[in-house]
């Protein structure tokens, strides 16, 4: 189910709308009769998409695009131009305006829902639940620290379940002091148990899907593998945070596809950019769920955030400093956020958990 | 009877513009209405201005327009029977034949079919003695000083007095 803003000045249109998206998508669907109205509601209410006339009075439906566009709240919104203009020039004014897709009036209803669940993506099977991925193509710049920071902080807000997808022997259990007695191979191989099952659980809460603890040869974790796991595990908490491998494989894919934001951890050094310049070429589909999160594993002079920010051109949501302190929480096998909580890295990631539970990042 | 909507949305080109507007189609249909040579103007609600370079800017939105028929370069509209009178349509005998066509018209270069019952006779087709306009099928038009720009439609009500050149394949 998804949120969708209805923006059009004929009321019959509004009406045959929110019928034909509440009862047959079974969408939460908000109405607006005109472009400024509009405009203030998907600031407001920050739905997950639009579907905009062009031919409205006051404000056109291209000026209510392009203000969408350019506000942070709704930049990533998915927009479809609804109108009665169908010319082939129009598709191209809606696209060049930032529309995701034109569509002429009359519509067919099938057309409509058929789109709007490509745009959407596949049906979330996290359902209310948020499905955070995070992931790096480059090893060693502290994926799975922020992912076991991040979900420890998550949880104290909502109950959430931290995923280690690493078939290298994956570290999560062991950043949280734990032994990972029971792991996801062993749901693999009883796929018919519960996965809750499987999980084990840190002291605050936290309950954590550990990885095998030696190494799986020539092992890939695959779709059909994958799928009822995680919704057994949605349908155990409000949040999960996926620490997924450093490589783009069926796996990976696959969660990228399920995921509600996908953080996508880079460095500032020219490697690490280079890296994330690249994978976000290749995961361009994905890119209005990407945030960027930078992070320093290292100490040394940095970048400004805005030099990164024009590179990347995608939000950065969080900017992570070097914390010396890290160093002994790997050594104690305690998170940052336990052992420094007030340290300049454990605020950057409260930072960043802070951003994800707001509306329009989660 | 015959089924239809009442409304439809409708192209409606000028030197340099485009209206997009709604017609009323419930007491005739829109070819009848630019055909009817009793009428000099024509109107629709609900309009939006575009200039024909900048098809994602409109300059002017009114809940109603007129439209001056013999300013009016062509009608576009997407289907097929939208640009026919009452008596072209189902039934008709017109339409026998469907001759490939291009004509330029202004600042536009429209191509399509024209149905025809006969033979091709250019004194009858282009005489805006007895009618102003004739009807293109599927037609594509090109703007002559935009030329990417580009328009489609099932059918378009051409202005007859406003045809500077006709081209057709053969007069058979």
């Amino acid at each position: 189910m998804a949120k969708i803003l209805v923006i059009d000045d004929n009321p019959d249109l509004l009406q045959m709308m929110q019928m034909m998206l509440s009862g047959r998508g079974k969408h939460e669907v908000i109405l607006s009769g005109d472009g400024m109205d509009g405009l203030e509601k998907a600031f407001r209410e920050r739905p997950d998409l639009g579907i905009v006339d062009v031919m409205m009075p006051e404000m056109n439906g291209y000026e209510v695009v392009r203000q969408l566009r350019n506000d942070p709240r709704t930049k990533t919104m998915k927009i479809i131009i609804l109108t009665a203009r169908g010319q082939p020039i129009d598709r191209m004014a809606a696209l060049d305006a930032g529309a995701d897709e034109h569509m002429s009036k009359p519509v067919k209803m099938n057309e409509l829902l058929e789109k709007i669940e490509a745009l959407l993506g596949p049906q979330r099977i996290t359902g209310q639940s948020h499905l955070i991925a995070v992931l790096s193509l480059r090893g060693g710049i502290g994926v799975s620290t922020i992912a076991v920071n991040l979900a420890l902080l998550l949880q104290s807000a909502m109950p959430t379940v931290l995923v280690d997808l690493s078939p290298n022997a994956g570290h999560c259990a062991l950043y949280l002091g734990l032994k990972p007695e029971r792991h996801w191979d062993h749901f693999l191989k009883a796929p018919t148990v519960s996965p809750e099952v499987f999980l084990i659980k840190h002291p605050n809460g936290l309950q954590i899907m550990a990885a095998p603890p030696t190494p799986l040869v020539n092992t890939v974790i695959t779709s059909a593998e994958l799928q009822p796991l995680l919704q057994g595990l949605s349908a155990h908490a409000r949040a999960l945070v996926i620490d997924l491998p450093h490589i783009l494989n069926e796996t990976t894919l696959t969660c990228l596809e399920q995921a509600s934001t996908i953080l996508l951890v880079t460095g500032d050094d020219p490697a690490s950019l280079q890296t994330t310049l690249t994978t976000l070429g290749v995961l361009q589909k994905y890119l209005p769920r990407i945030a960027i999160v930078v992070n320093a594993p290292v100490p040394g002079p940095r970048p400004p955030t805005e030099a990164l920010q024009r590179m990347i051109r995608l939000p950065i949501i969080a900017n992570l400093p070097y914390d010396h302190q890290q160093v002994t929480a790997l050594r104690r096998n305690m998170p940052i956020v336990m052992v420094a909580p007030q340290g300049e890295l454990s605020k950057g990631l409260q930072g960043l958990a802070q951003a994800l539970l707001t509306p329009s990042k989660a | 009877m015959e089924k239809h909507e009442t409304k439809i949305t409708a192209d409606f080109f000028g030197v340099g513009f485009r209206l997009s507007g709604t017609f009323d189609m419930r007491q005739r249909f829109l070819a009848d209405a630019l055909y009817d040579m009793t009428t000099a103007y024509l109107i629709v609600e609900d309009a939006y201005v575009s200039p024909i370079g900048q098809p994602a800017k409109i300059s002017a939105n009114h809940p109603i327009a007129i439209i001056v028929k013999s300013s009016l370069c062509f009608a576009l509209t997407a289907n097929r029977d939208d640009g026919l009178r009452r008596d072209q349509r189902y039934g008709s005998y017109l339409g026998l034949r469907m001759m490939p066509i291009f004509i330029t018209v202004d600042s536009f270069e429209i191509t399509g079919f024209l149905r025809l019952p006969g033979k091709l006779d250019p004194r009858v087709l282009l005489s805006t003695q007895t009618e102003s306009f004739i009807t293109l099928m599927d037609v594509k038009v090109r703007s002559t000083f935009h030329p990417d720009i580009t328009f489609e439609g099932g059918a378009a009500i051409v202005n007859k007095t406003r045809i500077g050149f006709l081209g057709v394949q053969s007069m058979g």
